[in-house]
């Protein structure tokens, strides 16, 4: 593949997923939101293939279009979010956050320029993806260098699990699971 | 991967993360909020990748793991909240939940 035709695929599906990504600022239901946000972590995962991360593409399928995407429409259904909402008060709001936003685009488009102005050549560092199974160089490295951090990253998982089903039970539920902690607390004090 | 792309990555995952931001500013719908947050994440995930990738180093990568399990339990409790929200005003519109403006 030659240059011209990976800039050629680059800016398809560049000019695809801003549309995308467009589509979830700009749609009027919340589930047409939600299936714009389907498409743009696809698309997403196809630049992530382009640039050779393969895993990544196919955990970004799995674990976003799959896994949360699943979760949020689920949820669209349950609370019944079916109706086009109606935007009030936008126009002020509207334009500070257009403001923000165009800003913010400005100077990270600014520090880019800067950046490949002064970026360092990486041509002659020897290549840690390309020379052996990708995989298992990724494996070793999160259970090796990174062991802690996904050590660090299970715990906070098993928090967050907690802290949905406590704020899924009924209010008095949540009152009774505390006072028989409180009480199974001073029984095991009084022991 | 050669710097005219890495740098047109940069500015598209910049656009995408603008994008993000005026959702979470505009939007009234809070699912609709945390949707632009997880495009947010998906922004600076794809900064990681093509660092990795310009690189050469894995390390990127790892790390966008670790931003995906936190997205993950990010949406989970985001969306118990929601449910909470809607138990409580019977809407998941941000104006509706208004009692701490004063």
């Amino acid at each position: 593949m030659d240059i011209n035709d990976q800039r050629t695929i680059m800016l398809f599906l560049s000019a695809l997923t801003i549309l995308s990504a467009s589509g979830v600022i700009v749609a009027k239901r919340p589930l047409n939101s939600a299936l714009w946000l389907i498409a743009t972590l696809c698309l997403i995962a196809g630049h992530y293939a382009f640039m050779g991360s393969v895993l990544m593409a196919l955990l970004q399928i799995l674990i976003y279009a799959g896994a949360i995407m699943v979760l949020v429409v689920f949820i669209l259904m349950l609370l019944g979010q079916y109706n086009a909402e109606r935007e009030t008060n936008v126009s002020i709001v509207g334009a500070i956050a257009a403001v923000l936003s165009g800003g913010l685009l400005g100077i990270l488009v600014f520090m880019t320029i800067v950046w490949s102005a002064t970026a360092p050549v990486v041509s002659n560092i020897a290549s840690e993806i390309k020379s052996k199974n990708e995989v298992s160089v990724f494996g070793n490295k999160l259970f090796g260098d990174y062991m802690y951090v996904c050590n660090l990253i299970g715990v906070l998982l098993f928090i967050a699990l907690i802290g949905c089903v406590l704020l899924a039970l009924e209010p008095k539920r949540r009152l009774a699971l505390g006072r028989g902690l409180k009480a199974m607390h001073s029984d095991m004090e009084g022991r | 991967m050669n710097i005219d792309l890495m740098s047109s990555y940069l500015i598209l995952s910049a656009a995408l993360f603008v994008l993000g931001m005026f959702g979470v500013l505009v939007r009234r719908n809070v699912i609709v909020v945390l949707m632009s947050v997880e495009l947010m994440l998906n922004a600076a995930n794809m900064n990681l990748i093509a660092f990795a990738n310009y690189y050469k180093s894995l390390d990127g990568e790892v790390f966008v793991l670790f931003v995906m399990a936190i997205a993950a339990a990010e949406a989970a409790v985001g969306l118990a909240i929601v449910v909470g929200l809607f138990r409580n005003f019977f809407s998941v519109k941000t104006t509706d939940a208004s009692l701490l403006k004063g």
